[in-house]
């Protein structure tokens, strides 16, 4: 009687526990993955304005650790292109150095109409830029009209209000849709 | 032939909040004011000039989480309840104010005016989608859409599959919702990259809006400005924003809304009265809008005095006449010189109309009997019907822009709301890869990978920046966006190990249940 007892019981606590790890075992991941450490080099370029880049990037802690042990410095590196077709081994560039606990920049003072590629790399003891992400090429937007087609010149009452533009500003309309959320 | 034409675009928008655990939520009310002030007017204003047998024009953009909003029972239900508060309120006003006929006759005429509204709801069985389509089928309304859930697109488009899914994902709601696909796009906050028109040309789309400055910046230099549209290299047509029409209404120097005689919109009763007594009537627990306001704007300082609506109404009608003689002569000076009559596009966001400016439905009301009925040199148009009659215009590629302040992305992206963006970008990824990797999900995988979609897309509403940069209930939206980054996170990591929580996903896809029909292959 008592074996048959101490069989039932181990069955029974084998049943329980065996639901117990199943439940759990299917409960979702609800923790936030909003910081979570980053899978690969990555860097990305976001227009703002014609003269405003936002750049972000994420670099592994091992990149980081590279950075350390090469005694680099952390840098963006800004490619000014001729064109979206131009490669930028011939583009001009600039640096921004930068701490390896930053993750974003805002680039200003661009061209408006220009097009833009970044690198976020080191530089290395002897001088050498060694990339370790690159973005996409963007474009920023023009902030003022573009050239004539002698096909479709310009009608010069429907231009009036080109001045107007200039003088009201454009873009009004959030101003008050700001206020709906008061 | 007219002079010229008019195009009225109205522009309706809320970000899609909803929740059923709670029974008032107080951002709820957005909807709420919207239809008791705004939408319930317009589509009675709409309907009264159709049932005169006056044929109009208007171009409405409905987007596709206000229409989701728009067909909710939940929703239904609160808003009844919400009504039937400001109704009891109303009557405690009629007997507050007997002493004091100026107040007085305002709040009968705020309750008459809860009552319109209530029997305006219950004709179209308490869903305004209804409404909106029968203003379509008198063929008054050419109804539009915009983005899936309004997110902002030259931000998102770092990865164009997510773009492109919000553009899909919002013209299958609208097919689904009215009955055809829409002819032309309202692109969230105007915003615009050169090349998303390959994806509203894909769906057939034919025209969207830019602000003035989108065109105006285009290469090659539009012959007519602002005044006809132009066709992009990718096959939709873009028409822009007229500058005049737009500092007219929107400007609240400048602009009607402005005028001493419309009503104030910040003297309301919520604040006004005491608490005690106003806690009676209002679910939450300080004070708030209520939408009684006796005063009228008065003047710049802050004494105000009792609004009167017989001196509102005859203002709202002398504006629509200085707007239309305005187009008159706008109409006429462009003419001399283009070869075919310009065409004013004129976009306004549609709460403008009865939420602040009170007054505004009645404008439009005036303004459009008066085009219709006194006059011969402005005719309303909607956009695609222009496009029927001059469908060939000028090639040219637009300038990236928007309607924001600054005119780019300056509003949406800047130190309160930037972080988001990392956070977006990389959920857009982990959507696509899973996509790639489970083409043809089935059964609780199918499911979780839809829920996914819906939750990343409620994450990319442009609102959720838009409230973080003006600095008001930042608490909420920053909420919302990591409450949809954390589900939508939970959703990958459970799909990547194979291991579905089928209990808790239930009862998101319950609280977060926009497009029930949503396919996670749109993101292929």
């Amino acid at each position: 009687m008592t074996l048959f007892l101490t069989i039932a019981g181990v069955l029974l606590l084998i049943i329980v526990f065996g639901f117990i790890a199943y439940y759990f075992r299917t409960q979702p991941q609800l923790k936030p993955d909003l910081s979570r450490e980053p899978a690969r080099d990555q860097i990305t370029a976001m227009v703002r304005d014609p003269h405003w880049i936002f750049t972000y990037w994420e670099l592994p802690d091992k990149t980081k650790q590279t950075v350390q042990n090469d005694n680099g410095s952390l840098t963006l590196r800004v490619y000014e292109l001729a064109d979206d077709k131009q490669d930028i081994v011939a583009a001009k560039h600039f640096d921004i150095p930068v701490s390896l606990d930053t993750e974003s920049w805002h680039i200003k003072n661009l061209r408006a109409g220009q097009t833009y590629l970044l690198e976020i790399g080191e530089i290395l003891a002897n001088g050498a830029f060694k990339a370790f992400a690159r973005s996409r090429k963007v474009n920023t937007p023009y902030d003022q009209p573009g050239e004539i087609d002698p096909a479709w010149m310009p009608a010069p009452n429907a231009w009036e209000s080109y001045g107007s533009l200039t003088s009201a500003g454009y873009g009004k309309a959030s101003e008050y849709m700001a206020e709906r959320n008061d | 032939m007219p002079e010229g034409y008019l195009s009225l675009v109205l522009h309706a928008h809320l970000p899609y909040v909803r929740h059923k655990d709670e029974d008032h939520f107080i951002q709820e009310r957005w909807f709420f004011e919207a239809l008791t002030e705004c939408y319930l007017p317009l589509v009675d204003h709409l309907n009264q000039i159709n049932d005169d047998g006056l044929f109009f024009r208007l171009t409405l953009s409905i987007s596709p989480p206000l229409a989701a909003m728009f067909s909710d029972d939940l929703l239904s239900k609160k808003f009844i309840r919400y009504l039937d508060n400001l109704h009891s309120l109303a009557d405690a006003e009629i007997q507050r104010t007997k002493n004091e006929p100026q107040f007085n006759s305002l709040a009968h005429m705020y309750r008459d005016r809860f009552e319109r509204v209530y029997k305006i709801y219950n004709k179209y069985d308490r869903n305004m989608l209804n409404a909106f389509k029968q203003l379509q089928g008198y063929g008054c309304v050419e109804l539009i859409t915009s983005g899936a859930t309004h997110g902002y697109f030259p931000l998102l488009s770092e990865q164009p599959e997510t773009v492109r899914a919000q553009i899909q994902q919002a013209i299958q709601f609208h097919e689904e919702n009215f009955g055809s696909r829409p002819p032309g796009f309202w692109l969230p906050e105007c915003g615009y990259y050169p090349g998303v028109d390959q994806y509203l040309a894909s769906e057939g789309i034919k025209y969207y809006f830019l602000d003035s400055h989108g065109l105006l910046f285009a290469r090659p230099r539009p012959r007519y400005g602002t005044f006809a549209p132009i066709e992009t290299p990718w096959g939709c047509s873009a028409f822009a924003r007229d500058l005049e029409t737009s500092k007219q209404v929107w400007s609240a120097d400048d602009g009607y809304p402005g005028d001493y005689d419309y009503r104030e919109y910040y003297r309301d009763i919520g604040y006004d009265l005491d608490w005690s007594y106003i806690k009676h009537f209002v679910y939450h627990n300080q004070p708030t809008h209520t939408g009684i306001k006796y005063y009228r704007i008065t003047g710049k300082s802050d004494h105000k005095e009792p609004y009167n609506p017989s001196w509102a109404q005859n203002k709202a009608a002398i504006h629509a006449d200085n707007f239309l003689f305005n187009r008159q002569c706008q109409a006429k000076h462009l003419n001399k010189d283009m070869e075919r009559p310009p065409i004013i596009v004129s976009p306004y966001d549609a709460e403008l109309f009865g939420h602040w400016w009170y007054e505004g439905p009645q404008w439009l009301d005036y303004l459009i009997r008066k085009t219709v009925c006194d006059q011969e040199s402005i005719q309303l148009i909607t956009p695609g019907d222009y496009l029927k009659l001059y469908p060939h215009n000028q090639e040219a590629v637009p300038c990236q822009s928007s309607w924001g302040n600054e005119g780019y992305s300056a509003v949406w992206l800047e130190q309160g709301n930037e972080w988001i963006y990392r956070h977006l970008h990389r959920a857009g990824r982990q959507m696509v890869s899973m996509v790639a990797e489970l083409p043809n999900a089935k059964g609780w995988t199918k499911k979780a990978l839809d829920q996914a979609s819906r939750e990343l897309m409620l994450a990319q509403a442009s609102d959720w920046a838009f409230i973080m940069k003006t600095g008001t209930l930042v608490d909420y939206a920053q909420e919302r966006t990591k409450k949809h980054l954390d589900n939508f996170s939970s959703i990958h990591n459970q799909v990547k190990s194979g291991r579905i929580n089928k209990k808790w996903l239930n009862e998101i896809a319950e609280e977060n249940n926009l497009f029930p029909t949503i396919d996670y292959r749109l993101y292929q």
